[in-house]
């Protein structure tokens, strides 16, 4: 076994919307894989898929190597979801449904696992459910996943309710259920939520991934952010190959732009034909990176 | 009080107004209409006085006694009486309902919090808007008065004088304001919003009930009841004011009572903490199967009790049904189609009937409970674990089944129980369960229906209900209104034969039987083919 999960140009249509268009993605065990994405490019969608809860109009998709349409169950067996709007039972409690979670999972749990999560998460399980707040749904829903001991855990949006010291909580069980060898896939639409737990990152869009790989690889997309002041005129750089965003500010005689990695050389040598009185030469953020690539 | 406890009330008042004119509109004018039109029928039904006379004996049986109240004035039984008789008691209680219903609305219960949070952060005082709701509470009572004095006195008619008319009025109006009222009491004391809906409406039932007890026994328990205190004002007949009198000085105790507590209240809290005092075991759910029952669990309860209850009532009546039908043609026309058999056997064979169409409401509420649990997503947490479709769909289905199965036994045992000394020289036990169960093909044909389009498209749902709806209505009053036979027959109700009178249909139960499977499985097929959460 290769991947734990695997999806070849998976197709999902709604009608005549393409909602996934060739999703490819590849899990591997013992990896924490974030999946990112604005709203609407189809986290929930995949997910979805691979649950086996929407059949896919094209492609191959697989976890533990069984079909996700046609063995569902054995893959149920193996994993753990967390959905992106926790719905709860309005007349249960929280630790009711913490126990029938993890009875209908069949799995046996650890009683003094459970005391910990419902420690750490401060949830008080003893409330109806339909006196919780989102973030506190949310809780019910991670704790059963946490306290599933599965070999996947698959999560939307894990923490979109949850406050920072919450979600620091989270992160550390994300860390210690990687401890154990075991996988995650985490959707989100913001970077810092994932940079901190994640080693791999699937970026999609628009039903596509459009870029996938280790955080620190990804890095090396980043565009360099360029000021360069000078008393010469710099007009013609922003029609150069490879300037990006071109902007001068007449109060600081300075231009600002960005270029490709791929292109720096050319533009510095560009820049040599100029006399320069400063030249800021930075790489953009992660978080610069994502807003790229949420705009175009 | 201090005055700022109340800034700004005239804003709130406006600010509710205007988001519900329109409702509260509708409801003034809705029981208007209920009113005038009853008024106007009962004229049309019963233009003499020989004939009113027998109603007004007819009315004095204990069950119609339980169900709408004593009889005043059955000696000169005039328009007036009927009306006060026949329609006052139920005017009350859904008035009663509709204030509670709005009081509870608008006002601070812990869920809502973040709307009321917004609202009170406006400089408005921490009473204003409970006084605002008192405002327009008794506006809103005030205008059904004035509503219903113009109405019936429009109506013209001898019995309806004003002064009644004003009695009439006020007694509703007085319903909803004291309804209301105790509502804001029990709000101030508790923070959760059913438990203050369950404890408003409990009283309601609980009064309705207490004065069904004193009126059967014709005592002053029903005095303890504020809709009994009311119904004792014999409104058209002596006109007593007396009660709407006390009902009110209570009231405007009620009213200062909420408005002393609310002072004291946090915003979205009671002033009885619960938190810890309800402790209930905890429930255990370890199959699907224990999922669809736990959260169905007090509907199927009321559903059962409700069967019960209804094959009482209608065996009750068994007895006196010369009587009845003797004073009532469309009834007699209703009942008794193909009369060759004695009146009660007929009469059970219609009730049998109307019961099997009734126990299809619950069965169909029940099943689509499978499509309830998916359309709000709470299902994604159940199908994520290793539980096949096949598992799921049966979880719902099977204990749906089984629970019609118990709603035709608990009406089956009720009717036996109060109309066995009558019938049962006509009909034995066993052949009575087997006309009863004679509908149960029935009942699963519209449970596997359903299933069929939850299967397809479960938005397609509704068209279930309107076969449900043509099905009933041809068949309680098809022939009523006199439809050929081939139309009549459309409706499965009709193709199941009058056990024993008839010989037993075995070829039609097939048929309806093969149907319910071959829909049953066919829409599990589709139900395993389909996106799951796709809407
Ligand atoms: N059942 C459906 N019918 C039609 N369109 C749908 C359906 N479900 C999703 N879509 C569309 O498919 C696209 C992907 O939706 P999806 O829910 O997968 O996005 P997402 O990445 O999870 O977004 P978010 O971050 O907002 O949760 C969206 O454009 C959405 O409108
Ligand atoms: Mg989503």
């Amino acid at each position: 076994m290769s991947y734990l999960v695997k999806m070849e140009n998976v197709k999902k249509t709604f009608g005549n919307f393409n909602a996934l268009d060739g999703i490819n993605l590849n899990v591997n065990p013992g990896e924490i894989h974030g999946f990112i994405g604005p709203n609407g490019a189809g986290k929930t969608t995949t997910i979805r898929i691979l649950l086996g809860f929407y059949k896919a109009n094209g492609g191959k998709a697989s976890v533990f190597d069984y079909d996700c349409w046609k063995d569902s169950i054995k893959i149920h067996q193996k994993i753990s979801y967390v959905p992106g709007d926790v719905m709860l039972w309005g007349n249960l409690t929280g630790g009711e449904v913490i126990d029938m979670l993890s009875n209908l999972g069949r799995r046996k749990i650890s009683e003094k696992k459970k005391n910990r999560l419902i420690d750490n998460f401060n949830l008080d399980i003893n409330k109806k459910c339909r006196n919780y707040s989102k973030g506190n749904r949310q809780k019910v829903a991670l704790i059963s996943a946490f306290l599933s001991d599965a070999e996947l855990l698959i999560l939307d949006e894990p923490t979109s309710g949850l406050d920072p010291l919450m979600e620091q909580v989270f992160q550390e069980f994300v860390l210690e259920t990687k401890q154990q060898g075991k996988s995650i896939l985490l959707s989100s639409h913001i970077l810092s939520e994932v940079e901190k737990t994640c080693d791999v990152v699937s970026i999609i869009k628009e039903g596509k991934v459009i870029e996938s790989g280790e955080l620190s690889k990804l890095r090396h997309l980043t565009r360099m952010n360029f000021i360069v002041h000078s008393k010469e005129n710099l007009g013609k750089l922003s029609d150069s190959k490879g300037v990006i965003n071109y902007s001068f500010d007449e109060q600081t005689k300075s231009a600002t732009f960005q270029v490709e990695p791929s292109n720096v050389n050319a533009v510095l040598a560009l820049l040599s034909n100029y006399k320069l009185d400063n030249l800021e030469v930075y790489p953009q953020t992660l978080e610069d990176l994502f807003l790229n690539y949420y705009e175009n | 009080m201090k005055k700022q406890y109340f800034a700004n009330t005239g804003n709130c008042v406006q600010f509710i107004l205007r988001q519900y004119k329109f409702l509260l509109l509708i409801f003034v004018l809705s029981i208007l209409a209920f009113t005038i039109f009853s008024a106007q029928s009962y004229l049309e039904l019963y233009p003499d006085a020989i004939e009113r006379q027998l109603i007004a004996e007819t009315m004095k049986n204990p069950s119609l006694v339980a169900m709408l109240g004593p009889v005043y004035g059955s000696e000169n039984y005039t328009i007036g009486a009927v009306l006060s008789n026949q329609s006052l008691l139920i005017t009350i209680v859904v008035v009663a309902i509709f204030n509670v219903l709005f009081v509870v609305k608008h006002l601070d219960y812990n869920e809502n919090m973040s709307i009321s949070e917004l609202f009170n952060s406006f400089p408005i005082g921490r009473s204003a808007k409970l006084l605002a709701l008192i405002i327009i509470i008794f506006i809103l009572n005030f205008l059904l008065i004035l509503g219903l004095v113009i109405g019936l006195l429009v109506l013209g008619i001898d019995s309806i004088d004003f002064n009644g008319s004003i009695l009439y009025g006020s007694i509703l109006a007085l319903s909803g304001f004291f309804f209301g009222s105790l509502t804001m009491v029990i709000s101030q004391l508790f923070s959760n919003k059913r438990l203050v809906m369950g404890l408003s409406f409990g009283y309601i039932g609980f009064s309705y009930l207490l004065r069904a007890v004193g009126d059967i026994q014709n005592n002053v328990v029903s005095y303890l009841s504020p809709i009994g205190l009311l119904q004792k004002s014999q409104v058209f007949v002596k006109n007593y004011w007396y009660s709407c009198i006390i009902i009110l000085v209570i009231t405007i105790i009620l009213i200062l009572l909420a408005l002393f507590l609310s002072k004291e209240k946090d915003l979205g809290s009671g002033l009885i903490k619960l938190n810890g005092f309800v402790k209930r075991k905890n429930i255990i759910i370890k199959s699907p199967v224990g999922l669809a029952l736990q959260i169905q669990k007090s509907t199927l309860i009321v559903w059962l009790i409700v069967m019960i209850i209804l094959g009482f009532s209608y065996g009750s009546i068994v007895g006196d049904l010369g009587v009845y039908l003797e004073d009532n043609n469309f009834l007699r026309d209703f009942f008794v189609n193909s009369g060759d058999s004695s009146i009660e056997l007929e009469y059970t064979f219609v009730v049998i009937k109307l019961m099997a169409i009734l126990g299809i409401v619950p069965a169909l509420l029940s099943i689509i409970g499978i499509w309830r649990e998916e359309k709000s997503f709470r299902l994604e947490h159940i199908i994520a674990k290793p539980i096949s479709r096949l598992k799921l769909f049966y979880s719902f289905t099977i204990p749906s089944c089984i629970f019609s199965l118990l709603n035709q036994l608990c009406f089956a045992g009720g009717y036996w129980y109060s109309a066995n000394e009558y019938i049962s020289s006509t009909i034995s036990l066993s052949d009575f369960m087997v006309a009863v169960m004679s509908y149960f093909p029935a009942i699963l044909f519209f449970i596997s229906l359903s299933l069929l389009f939850i299967g397809i498209k479960p938005n397609l749902l509704i068209v279930n209900w309107l076969i449900y709806g043509v099905f009933s209505f041809l068949t309680i009053f098809g022939q009523a209104l006199g439809w050929s036979e081939d139309v009549l027959n459309i409706s499965i109700f009709n193709q199941i034969a009058r056990y024993p009178v008839e010989d037993f249909n075995f070829q039609n139960m097939y048929i309806i039987l093969s149907c319910a499977i071959i829909f049953n499985v066919i829409g599990f097929l589709f139900y395993r083919k389909r996106d799951l959460f796709n809407q």
